[in-house]
């Protein structure tokens, strides 16, 4: 079991078992991922898709896991956040 | 050029119904810069068309990201425009780093060369009308926009809005001519 706390920018490759407790932290600094992660872990990419409006529908890869929602700036809707396995890019 | 006495009194300005096949068929040149003259990647841009919808299809910054957006970011540095990550991050108007981070994950291999596009080559020496004929630069007004073969050939003969010829001159002469001059400037010379 592992306790992960750090920043999530899109792009960014992380290794992550099964994850549980997970928040998501909006701050001037950026957005911040805290969870548990248990088990094997593979790598994941980090994808978000910004400003989303009620009732929106979001397209996304089948594979993806949901990490959470983090406020938007300013007048934007929120930014659903997620992740995605490296593997869907080879 | 094939300037009329008769046409130049019928100009207002407008785009005329009657005018050649090739004024409608005229398109932006593809150009390196997001939303700067047609995209490098897919169909150009007609002149008088909306250039934002142009670049409809473009990914970029952070959906750069998305597992289908690879095939495009491919597609972009394999372009023959296109000679350093630095002309990518202009096309998209997106950050190097993350075209760099983009590309990585793509598994998109990134030449060696570090040198950019030379700037957009401008063929100053001669002036290139729809029809296809050019004229020496030198032959005309300086600005070219002033020359009144110029702008009796574009709004007169073929036909062409105030809008068109601003954007067409833009386009073919990489600088901004304003819809404002040209009409300043075709009232001058008494084309409108």
């Amino acid at each position: 079991m592992k306790y992960l706390k750090q920043s999530l920018e899109v792009g960014d490759v992380l290794k992550l078992g099964e994850l549980t407790n997970v928040k998501i932290g909006s701050s001037t600094q950026g957005v911040s991922l805290e969870a548990i992660s248990q088990g094997e872990e593979s790598e994941y990419v980090v994808l978000k898709t910004s400003d989303l409006q009620r009732g929106e529908e979001v397209d996304v890869h089948p594979d993806v896991e949901v990490l959470g929602l983090s406020d938007g700036q300013g007048i934007a809707g929120q930014s659903l956040w997620y992740v995605i396995p490296k593997e869907v890019y080879q | 050029m094939n300037i009329s006495a008769k046409k130049i009194e019928k100009c207002t300005g407008e785009a005329r119904d009657d005018r050649p096949d090739y004024v409608n068929d005229l398109t932006l040149k593809r150009k390196i810069g997001w939303q700067k003259g047609s995209p490098v990647v897919g169909d150009r841009v007609g002149l008088g068309d909306d250039l934002s919808q142009g670049y409809e299809h473009y990914r970029r910054r952070d959906e750069l990201f998305q597992p289908d957006a690879g095939k495009f970011l491919s597609e972009l540095f394999d372009c023959e425009l296109i000679n350093s990550v630095s002309d990518v991050s202009r096309e998209l108007n997106s950050e190097v780093e993350t075209v760099k981070k983009a590309a990585n994950l793509h598994c998109i291999e990134l030449s060696d060369g570090s040198d950019d596009s030379p700037e957009q080559e401008r063929d100053n020496d001669r002036f290139i009308f729809p029809s296809g004929e050019s004229w020496p630069t030198e032959l005309l007004a300086d600005p070219i926009e002033s020359d009144v073969r110029v702008l009796s050939q574009l709004l007169a003969t073929n036909g062409m809005s105030v809008e068109e010829v601003a954007q067409y001159l833009s386009d073919r002469l990489s600088r901004n001519v304003t819809a404002s001059d040209v009409r300043q400037e075709a009232q001058k010379a008494n084309i409108l």
